[in-house]
């Protein structure tokens, strides 16, 4: 191989893309001429540059993904369930929090067989069962967030630091903004514990006074435990067991575990 | 609020991991076929929504950038189309050929601004080749499947496109030392 032959082939070398026996045939050559050696490591240097160059150049701008997210939803779903199932949701969720139909008193969480079948009997016949399966989703889609304001905290810090302590596993927190949905406002976290993944929400309630008592409706597929303090509810909706999403929104009403 | 758009919670869940972390990468070349940013982002919204709407045919653990870059540039060359900007240029890769006589020295003083400068001044075919083998490090073999054009036309042009690039480098970085020796000579 001579110097013209290696100019020829150095940028496919650089890019794998040579055979093993050409391969040998240039570094056989480089060995011995040091000019192609300096115009490989120049070569070499100058695609390390360009690709810099070109990533530090091109990065999209900070809301476009959000954007493309909340495009993706609106191009990709048929128009007539766009509304429908959030609106099912929503109200599935405040219904079942806000009318309260299962209780569940203090730190001893009984429960009884045949609330729990009612309330599972209510959720089928409204429909709710399904859209809630749906909600579960990633917790992460969340197609109404304010993405200016700051989000108001879901949890306070004593609260996070009690949760993270008293939970069995890892708690890691994966999001935290507010949403909208017909004119509510909603603070939502998202939190991971392996693969299952936990979302905390708080709106304003509707009824005046705090109950201090946690709601759950368990559902097929995801629980929810919903309470109310300082006139807001509270819900904890997660794929955990029962036991597990319990815990939570007993440390967060309590600021401790049992 | 939750992923209730969606029609199957564990197809949207891969979508968000496996083409979503690659939004950057997108636009990225989006952005260097279009040359606009406004364009770039209609591009990469584009090739997303079809990447989602079609994301059962995607095969899972196979490369999901090169999936992705196939769209684009089907996007790409459908939008050139509705523009029609689409040149049609008999062989571009050997008109330019015979322009260049010299292989010509990788570059060393310059700026990052003169590389993006001159890999914007590019002819298209070009830019685009370089982009995928050289900054987002796809095998020739995978460029020319992105593209649909043959193996050999995707090394001529790389050839080409890379030797243009430093061509356009090598007479800046000559303009520079010109100008300074100048300047030296006054002082």
């Amino acid at each position: 191989m001579d110097c013209r032959e290696f100019d020829e082939i150095a940028d496919s070398y650089l890019s794998g893309e040579l055979l093993v026996e050409t391969n040998h045939e240039l570094i056989r050559h480089l060995e011995h001429c040091a000019d192609c050696r300096k115009s490989l490591a120049h070569k070499r240097e100058f695609r390390t540059r360009l690709q810099n160059a070109v990533k530090a150049a091109s990065a999209p701008d900070a809301g476009f993904a959000a954007r493309l997210r909340s495009q993706i939803r609106e191009q990709a779903t048929p128009r007539g369930s766009r509304l429908l199932i959030p609106a099912v949701t929503f109200g599935g969720l405040l219904i079942a929090g806000l009318l309260g139909l299962y209780v569940f008193l203090g730190p001893q969480f009984t429960s009884t067989q045949s609330a729990r079948a009612d309330l599972e009997e209510a959720l089928h016949q409204t429909g709710l069962m399904a859209a809630l399966h749906d909600a579960l989703g990633t917790h992460k889609d969340c197609g109404f967030k304010f993405a200016k304001n700051p989000p108001i905290q879901v949890v306070n810090d004593h609260e996070y630091a009690a949760l993270k302590s008293e939970f069995p596993g890892t708690l890691e927190l994966v999001e935290k903004h507010d949403c909208l949905f017909k004119g509510r406002k909603y603070s939502h976290m998202i939190l991971r514990s392996g693969e299952k993944l936990i979302s905390i929400l708080k709106t304003a309630s509707e009824s005046a006074s705090d109950s201090q008592t946690i709601v759950s409706v368990p559902t097929e597929n995801l629980q929810i435990a919903e309470f109310q303090r300082n006139g807001k509810s509270v819900f904890v909706i997660s794929d955990l067991a029962e036991t597990e999403n319990l815990q939570i929104a007993r440390v967060i009403l309590t600021g401790k575990s049992v | 609020m939750f992923g209730f758009f969606r029609p199957k919670r564990d197809e949207t869940d891969n979508f968000e991991l496996e083409a979503m972390p690659l939004l950057k990468d997108v636009y990225r070349v989006a952005l260097w076929l279009s040359r606009d940013v406004s364009e770039a982002e209609d591009l990469t919204q584009e090739t997303f929504v079809q990447a989602f709407k079609s994301f059962h045919r995607y095969e899972k653990g196979t490369n999901c950038k090169a999936w992705l870059m196939t769209i684009l540039h089907h996007t790409n060359a459908k939008r050139l189309r509705k523009l029609s900007r689409l040149r049609i240029v008999e062989d571009p890769d050997e008109q330019i050929a015979s322009t260049i006589a010299f292989e010509p020295p990788a570059p060393q003083n310059i700026t990052d601004d003169d590389i993006l400068l001159a890999l914007g001044n590019l002819p298209e075919q070009f830019r685009h080749v370089v982009v995928m083998a050289d900054v987002e490090d796809f095998a020739y073999k995978e460029v020319a499947d992105i593209l649909g054009i043959p193996i050999g036309t995707v090394m001529s042009r790389l050839h080409r496109g890379r030797k243009l690039l430093r061509i356009e480098l090598a007479s800046h970085e000559a303009a520079v030392r010109f100008k300074s020796r100048k300047i030296s000579a006054k002082g």
